[in-house]
């Protein structure tokens, strides 16, 4: 029993209706955190590149500081 | 008494969408957003070109000089998606008005336009949004990630965009609801046009941020720049307008004083902008765009198409009002917008009075003149008002933030004061007619026929000169799927039909009042329809029949029974929707308003 029919969308419209209403924003939404993503990478990669392999590596006086 | 009907009407389904119309649609929006998705990815990430050679040819070309092409590139995709829906919902009520209701959601051909066009200019946001290149958006833009900020016109671009198209699904949830609403005015199809017409707003703030860096010559405008802004403006005044349609058609399911109303608010707020945003001449030369693309689209769906024909206002008198109140008060631009706006409530809009008689189905008449002209004073001056400062926040010149914020919210409470008071209606106490008819021209038996006669009511139906006494039949199909007869009166009760009334078929024939607040309808020939479980209204020689609020017979579909509570939750979210959007126009205009100019 559905409550006056509301919300009696069928399985298929409910895609329907969030595509065709947010579709662009979807995808605007999406690019964005596709690109966060990559830019979080990237910083990643720079810290990793920045900080020693091991204690070896590193001079004595960054070992103090 | 003889009863001059007749066949049964074919029968047309009045529930929601049938699931092979919703595949196709579902699966057309997966791709094209899976497509812009893939092409706003490539163009961010660097893959593809392509984007960004667009953008520098539209910065080469003469016509889109004077701002940047990541924002007249998805501006010019905006205006094509928006002419596109604009075609397809003036044909989209030309259906209805000739025809009658759809048979879902995507069993009418105009829908597809709409949906098309909306979709287009939601996804010209999104592409705005994922244009510009590192910084180029200038200081309102809203970043989202480290390099990446979007304009914020794109974003309200979007926004409208999506709250346009919001209202097509959820038509569909409407009708399942309430039946089907066969007027302009249900409150998704309001969310249609009120997101296609306001989208026009980030259209403008788009321009605006895209001139950033492109600071031509002192003066005036360069004529590709103005006629740039002109191109906005105009669409400004083609999607308030929109409104207007029930009107614009001659079936109007509301009183009569709402129609300068809607035309004062319109045309002082889109000229008044124009004037102080284009310059001299702004306000002629947009309603000159108005009447090029609005006039074309009348042309189109009624003589190409064969679907009913529309009017369209003639606006000329209020922009020649905003010219001339130009002249004295351009330096004040705020009291320049209320001087301005209420010349057009007043001289604007006799101007439009002499115009509907010419070109209107049903004109002003002297029932409408005291009310209508002090609503059109009130939606003048708060159009007025708010021209003048979404004028001066496109040039960066709002006043302090509350004076802003109280012209608004006090320009706004007007208008839906007006509004409020233009749809209050009564109906006539115990008023009755007797149809005194027969047969006209041919014997066939075969529907639609026509009659001839007179009207004899119980009363005198009107006091003075009405608003409207017609014969009205609607979708009856097709072109000439619409009659309108104003009767032409004999006695303080008896009315006479001017010309043969058509019956039978499916025409929906009956007798429309509309007198003060009184609006009010009898049927003369309803047909049966098995959708919705309504039996024929036959039209009956010497039957006496009750008038009764008349939208129970032009909205025939809707469902009786319904709770007013559950008409004050669907109206309420409606109405939040609503909020949200006009609040994020205005927040979106101070934003780039208030912020730093380059300099």
């Amino acid at each position: 029993v559905t409550l006056l029919h509301m919300g009696a969308l069928h399985g298929l419209e409910l895609p329907f209706v969030v595509l065709l209403c947010l579709g662009p924003m979807i995808a605007v939404v999406g690019v964005v955190l596709v690109i966060r993503r990559r830019d979080e990478l990237a910083e990643r990669d720079e810290a990793s590149a920045l900080v020693p392999a091991s204690p070896r590596n590193t001079r004595p006086d960054e070992r103090n500081s | 008494m003889s009863t001059y009907l007749l066949s049964a009407a074919p029968a047309r389904p009045a529930g929601p969408a049938p699931l092979d119309q919703v595949m196709i649609a579902t699966g057309a929006v997966t791709l094209l957003t899976l497509a812009l998705g893939a092409l706003l990815l490539a163009h961010r990430t660097g893959r593809i070109g392509f984007l960004d050679r667009l953008v520098q040819r539209a910065e080469g070309s003469r016509a889109l000089s004077g701002a940047a092409g990541w924002a007249t590139v998805p501006l010019m995709c905006a205006m094509t998606s928006l002419i596109t829906a604009l075609i397809g919902m003036y044909w989209d009520i030309a259906l209805h008005i000739g025809v009658g209701r759809d048979e879902g959601p995507l069993a009418n051909p105009a829908h597809y336009p709409i949906m098309f066009g909306l979709f287009g200019l939601s996804a010209s946001g999104a592409l705005a949004c994922a244009l510009p290149r590192r910084g180029a958006a200038g200081p309102s833009a809203v970043r989202v990630t480290r390099e990446w900020s979007m304009p914020v016109g794109g974003l309200l671009l979007t926004g409208a965009g999506s709250y346009a198209l919001l209202g097509f699904p959820l038509d569909d949830v409407w009708h399942r609801i309430f039946g089907q609403d066969v007027t302009l005015w249900g409150p998704t199809h309001l969310m249609l046009i009120g997101g296609a017409g306001l989208s026009l707003v980030g259209m403008a703030i788009l321009y605006q941020e895209g001139r950033q860096g492109h600071r031509g010559p002192a003066g005036r405008l360069p004529l590709n720049q103005y006629a740039q802004r002109v191109g906005i403006m105009g669409g400004l005044l083609i999607g308030l307008s929109v409104f207007q349609a029930e009107y614009d058609f001659g079936v109007p399911q509301f009183r009569l004083v709402l129609q300068p109303l809607l035309i004062a608010t319109a045309a002082a707020l889109s000229l008044v902008a124009a004037r102080l945003w284009v310059g001299r001449g702004g306000a002629v030369a947009a309603v000159v765009f108005y009447a090029l693309v609005r006039g074309g689209v009348s042309l189109l769906v009624g003589p190409v198409l064969g679907e009913v024909p529309a009017a369209v206002p003639l606006y000329l008198g209020e922009a020649l009002s905003v010219e001339l109140v130009a002249l004295f008060l351009l330096r004040r631009p705020l009291a320049f917008g209320v001087a301005s706006g209420a010349l057009v409530g007043t001289a604007g809009l006799a101007t439009e009075y002499a115009w509907t008689q010419v070109a209107y189905v049903l004109p002003w008449t002297s029932d409408v003149l005291v009310e209508g002209a002090l609503l059109g004073v009130v939606g003048g001056v708060a159009g007025g008002a708010l021209g003048a400062l979404l004028a001066l926040g496109l040039q960066r010149r709002l006043p302090r933030r509350w004076l802003s914020a109280a012209v608004f919210a006090v320009a706004t409470a007007a208008v839906a004061a007006g509004m409020v008071d233009g749809l209050r209606t009564t109906t006539p106490d115990d008023l009755r007619a007797t149809l005194d008819v027969r047969p006209a021209g041919s014997t066939e038996t075969t529907a639609p026929r026509h009659l001839e006669g007179r009207i004899r009511f119980s009363a005198p139906p009107v006091s003075g000169d009405p608003a409207w006494v017609t014969v009205t039949g609607w979708q009856g199909g097709g072109v000439s799927g619409l009659y309108v007869d104003h009767l032409k009166r004999l006695s303080p009760t008896t009315y006479r039909l001017t010309r043969p009334a058509p019956v039978g078929g499916s025409w929906k024939t009956m007798v429309r009042l509309h007198d003060g607040r009184d609006l009010s309808a009898m049927p003369v020939f309803l047909p049966a329809d098995a959708a919705i479980g309504k039996p024929e209204v036959p039209a009956t020689n010497g039957v006496t029949r009750a008038f009764d609020e008349e939208h129970l017979l032009l909205q025939r579909e809707r469902k009786a029974g319904v709770p007013g509570w559950l008409w004050l939750v669907a109206g309420m979210v409606v109405l939040a929707c609503s909020a949200v959007l006009v609040v994020a126009l205005g927040w979106g205009v101070s934003r780039y308003a208030r912020s730093e100019a380059p300099s």
